[in-house]
């Protein structure tokens, strides 16, 4: 496995198995795209597809190409989850990068929430010690409207190899946030949030928020304690320019759903993080927005006419107060 | 330079440190305990605020004998905190000067954090054997993310601090922080007070803060000036 050869001048020459205008270009000559025999010098390699013409390149001299990876993609429902095998076969490490070719968005493996160390957008990038191979594996979704055979071959591909000296050490403070203990209270320990659409566990907690995440106003103590009573509807009780607490608290909680839902258009992870922390599924939450948006509409007409016989209405202030 | 304050246990004195030396180099103290706030509040907005994103860092320093970016103290507050902010807040909180971070404790990605985005942290250990384990954890957890050690505090100090043990299980040098009631007031006054190095220079506290400074100080070239 260990092949002794001289030590290229930098940048390092890599040999690609996939679309070589794809890649960053090699200034070694010798690594052009030439359809190669299947490598025979590891035994724990395994072969996605035989014969193909993605197998890694031999160089002219008949020796494995230095740095090479193995992919192979598995459909698994909507997913496809994809398993590769990084080989460094020089004699120096090497920063390799590896590109996901999947059409759909990459997922990397993530810890608390991070993804691994090495991973930016659909690239990986890992120093491999010399002489090593190194699995990878991350998965990517699919809307199941392309086929198997569609699947880009080889799914993942090398597309960088570089002096590991001048790579990324990586981020610190997602470093951090791997791998140490997560940190904020649960979300069992808070007050849920008023959810005003109907059916859901909150409804016998009318009211509003016990908790507000505005800061000061809990933190100081300073805040008035909410009204058990769901905020009264007397004009007096409200500030001039404010809406009642019950019409705010629902309008705040619309207004979070209406921010999820817009939020989950933005891929896969954003639409996860959008519904992490309720009890909506995308279906749930597609319905209680649209409910919302009957209501609101709902509210904006009987809002406009109201403020308009309040315009209209004229208490004869100066005749009453003679009788009064 | 951010410069974070750290020791694995509580109640060793970490809030104070943090304050004092902050007062000392004419820094901004930034309370990062998201979950359990100790610095002095005040009113508006808080740092849950500005990892939430709700407010801009600078509106977070509270004016004073020492500036304080305060924490919030809410627990939907902490919740709705990204920590993925925090380096960039605490440089646009402090607008150019040191920031003094004063860490959870524990080992959690909340301590973790503000050693990732520090160059230097001081430890804070109180001579029991318990928080001397924890500190050689915290500073194994800080030489991994980056922050070097500038100096151990040895805080709560008997008649005769186990200075050599701590200093030959941290491989540090050590300031002994003695008892101080000058100390002990620095975080209970009603109204927010300067550093000890200015309410009583010629104290045995002072003598020991400024020591602490001056370790800081000393990594100065060492690490650019924060932006």
């Amino acid at each position: 496995m260990l092949t002794v050869q001289p030590v290229a001048p930098r940048p390092v020459p890599f040999f690609f198995t996939g679309d070589a205008a794809r890649h960053r270009v090699s200034q070694n000559p010798d690594a052009t795209d030439t359809s190669g025999t299947t490598d025979g010098h590891d035994p724990t390699r395994t072969v996605s597809d035989p014969g193909d013409d993605h197998d890694p390149v031999d160089t002219d001299d008949g020796r494995p190409a230095p740095v090479t990876v193995d992919a192979d993609a598995t459909r698994l429902g909507r997913v496809v989850l994809v398993t590769c095998r990084l080989h460094n076969r020089t004699t120096a490490p090497r920063a390799i990068t590896l590109r996901d070719e999947l059409p759909g968005p990459t997922l990397p493996p993530r810890r608390s929430g991070v993804p691994e160390r090495g991973w930016s957008g659909d690239t990986y990038t890992t120093v491999l010690p010399p002489a090593a191979t190194r699995p990878v594996g991350y998965a990517s979704p699919t809307d199941g409207s392309l086929a198997d055979e569609r699947l880009p071959e080889p799914p993942a591909t090398v597309v960088a190899v570089d002096d590991p000296s001048a790579a990324d050490t990586g981020d610190r403070v997602a470093h951090a946030r791997r791998e140490l203990a997560a940190w904020a209270p649960p979300d069992d320990i808070l007050p849920r949030r008023v959810v005003a659409d109907g059916g859901t566990p909150d409804d016998g907690e009318a009211g509003t928020d016990t908790e507000t995440v505005a800061g000061d106003s809990v933190g100081n103590g300073t805040a008035p304690p909410p009204d058990p009573t769901g905020g009264g509807t007397d004009p007096e009780s409200f500030a001039d320019g404010t809406v009642p607490t019950v019409v705010a608290a629902y309008l705040d909680a619309a207004a979070e759903r209406i921010d999820r839902a817009a939020a989950t258009a933005d891929g896969v992870q954003a639409a996860t993080d959008a519904l992490r922390d309720t009890h909506h599924t995308p279906v749930t939450l597609e319905q209680a927005v649209a409910r919302d948006e009957a209501a609101l509409r709902a509210l904006a007409d009987r809002a406009a006419t109201l403020a308009d016989r309040a315009a209209a209405a004229d208490v004869p202030v100066d005749s009453l107060r003679r009788l009064s | 330079m951010i410069i974070a304050v750290c020791g694995g246990k509580g109640g060793v004195g970490k809030s104070t440190l943090a304050y004092e030396l902050a007062g000392t180099l004419e820094a901004v103290a930034v309370d990062a305990d998201l979950g359990m706030a100790d610095l002095p509040h005040g009113r508006g907005p808080d740092l849950h605020d500005v990892l939430a994103g709700r407010a801009a860092p600078p509106a977070a320093v509270r004016g004073g004998p020492v500036p304080v970016v305060a924490c919030g103290r809410s627990l939907a507050g902490a919740r709705a905190a990204d920590l993925g902010g925090f380096g960039a807040a605490v440089r646009d909180a402090a607008g150019g000067r040191d920031a003094v971070v004063d860490c959870p404790t524990g080992l959690r990605a909340d301590t973790g954090v503000p050693l990732a985005v520090a160059d230097v942290c001081l430890l804070a250990v109180s001579p029991r054997p318990w928080a001397l384990g924890d500190a050689l954890r915290t500073r194994a957890v800080a030489r991994d993310l980056g922050a070097d050690l500038a100096r151990v505090a040895l805080t709560q100090s008997e008649t005769e601090p186990p200075t050599g043990v701590v200093r030959r299980a941290l491989a540090t040098p050590v300031t002994v922080v003695p008892e101080s009631p000058l100390l002990a007031a620095t975080l209970r006054s009603d109204e927010p007070l300067p550093p000890v190095t200015a309410r009583a220079p010629e104290s045995d506290a002072a003598t020991a803060v400024n020591e602490l400074a001056d370790a800081v100080r000393a990594c100065r070239p060492y690490h650019a000036d924060i932006d």
